[in-house]
């Protein structure tokens, strides 16, 4: 959906059009979903925040005027459904999703690891890395999530998360060499592999 | 001369195109001769790459959208949604299908198309019941639609046909003008999604405020807020309690700053 498209769709939505506003939910659940399953770790948590997300949107449509993306605003609104569903969780260490960087000392990869011998299947690949990512601490997984799900920048994640960008910027970096060292020492992750195929991207 | 953990910081933002050109030429020819740095680089890819989204569990969609039809009060399209349960809303719709649908074909000008939202969810909920009122249709229409050889002797008066293919658009065009028919004066319920705050002190930038409540979940309570006043308007005492209806935010750092559109004291 262009940003064209979506302002005139979010036109429509304001006035009480719901079938504009499905046009949304069906161009961002999917992502919304994704990034709430991974923040929660429970599908029905997950979508009990996606859909609190999107009624919230709804009462809420007439304050929002395009100034930011839809996506981040979207973003923003199930951040908070998320903060509250963890809050709710008795068992859960309080969230900090927005809070101080982390201070704990930095895994490095041990390159010993990285061993040709271990390649994995690529589905193996992804089983093991949606389980780190639920082990990376809330302040780090979620900017990477809004990133590699939301597809949003880093200012736009600053504005979602109330950070600096920098922060962001140091986030998502810790939060990938964390996710390496996690799969490392496991075993079964190499950095031999068709990455740039995968990923569809260049290298620079 | 930069170390390696400065490029590796950089590889990752390579990875979501936030480094500028000028980076991107210097980490290229480091990647050349680092082969740690390159074998991180390797890594990052392929975590980046392992990830994808997941689907999404069935009958969510449904579940997102039938609060949303019931939120829809009745007076503002009867005809619309005639109950406020959420299979009674669908249920609606289905019939609407096998009410409008062959009314457009008889109209000659409606696709076949069900591509978009609203009949995917349709579709989804109510699958065999759109296929059956599609055979009805090409029954009923077809012939005379396609063929045009044995055009009836009475037909109906042809329905005006929407600009796309949606029921539930066409449905929304009417139903956006009984809202609009219905509700002249603009922003009558502004209090329903009004944020409650506590003002602080005025000064040069606006108003400080602490959230007490947001019904739209933006903002968290505590969260400190920066209030830009219309113009002409009188900073709040500080300590009162406000309800306020804004038309934009902008957060920068720690404090967002949010345009007042109005505000009144909270009893």
């Amino acid at each position: 959906m262009t940003a064209e498209e979506e302002r005139a769709i979010w036109k429509k939505v304001r006035r009480g059009n719901a079938s504009a506003f499905e046009t949304v939910a069906v161009e961002y659940e999917r992502m919304l979903y994704t990034i709430a399953l991974r923040m929660l770790a429970s599908p029905e948590d997950a979508a009990d925040a996606v859909q609190e997300t999107f009624l919230k949107a709804w009462t809420a449509r007439k304050s929002f005027r395009g100034e930011s993306k839809l996506s981040t605003w979207l973003c923003r609104i199930l951040n908070n459904a998320c903060i509250d569903q963890l809050r709710r969780r008795r068992d859960t260490e309080p969230l900090t999703l927005s809070g101080a960087d982390g201070e704990e000392t930095e895994r490095e990869i041990p390159d010993e690891s990285f061993d040709p011998a271990a390649l994995v299947e690529r589905e193996e690949l992804r089983s093991r890395v949606r389980e780190a990512v639920g082990a990376l601490p809330p302040e780090f997984r979620a900017p990477l999530l809004l990133r590699e799900f939301g597809g949003l920048r880093y200012d736009e994640i600053a504005e979602t998360l109330s950070l600096e960008v920098n922060t962001v910027r140091t986030r998502i970096f810790r939060a990938r060499k964390r996710l390496c060292a996690l799969l490392a020492e496991d075993g079964n992750f190499s950095d031999k592999g068709p990455s740039d195929q995968e990923r569809g991207g260049e290298r620079p | 001369m930069r170390d390696c953990g400065e490029y590796q910081a950089w590889i990752s933002a390579q990875l979501d195109g936030e480094l500028g050109e000028a980076e991107r030429r210097e980490l290229r020819a480091h990647l050349g001769g680092c082969a740690d740095c390159a074998a991180l680089y390797e890594a990052f890819s392929r975590v980046s790459g392992a990830m994808e989204p997941e689907e999404l569990p069935e009958g969510l969609h449904e579940r997102i959208m039938a609060p949303i039809c019931a939120s829809i009060p009745k007076k503002k399209a009867p005809w619309l949604l005639p109950t406020l349960s959420a299979a009674a809303c669908f249920a609606a719709i289905a019939a609407a299908v096998l009410i409008i649908r062959p009314a457009f074909r008889m109209g000659g000008s409606a696709s076949t198309s069900a591509s978009a939202p609203a009949m995917y969810s349709m579709a989804k909920e109510n699958g065999s019941e759109v296929e059956t009122a599609q055979t009805t249709a090409g029954a009923a229409g077809g012939d005379r639609g396609a063929g045009g050889a044995e055009a009836p002797a009475a037909a109906p008066e042809p329905v005006p046909a929407p600009a796309e293919n949606s029921l539930f658009r066409y449905a929304d065009a009417a139903a956006e003008d009984a809202v609009e028919a219905a509700e002249p004066e603009e922003g009558e319920d502004w209090r329903e999604t009004a944020l409650l705050l506590r003002a602080g002190e005025a000064g040069s930038g606006g108003v400080a405020a602490e959230v007490i409540e947001d019904p739209t979940g933006l903002f968290a309570p505590g969260a400190a807020l920066l209030l830009a006043l219309p113009e002409g308007a009188a900073p709040p005492e500080p300590g009162t309690a406000l309800r306020v209806d804004f038309s934009r935010w902008d957060s920068d750092g720690d404090v967002s700053v949010v345009y007042v559109e109005r505000m009144e004291a909270a009893g």
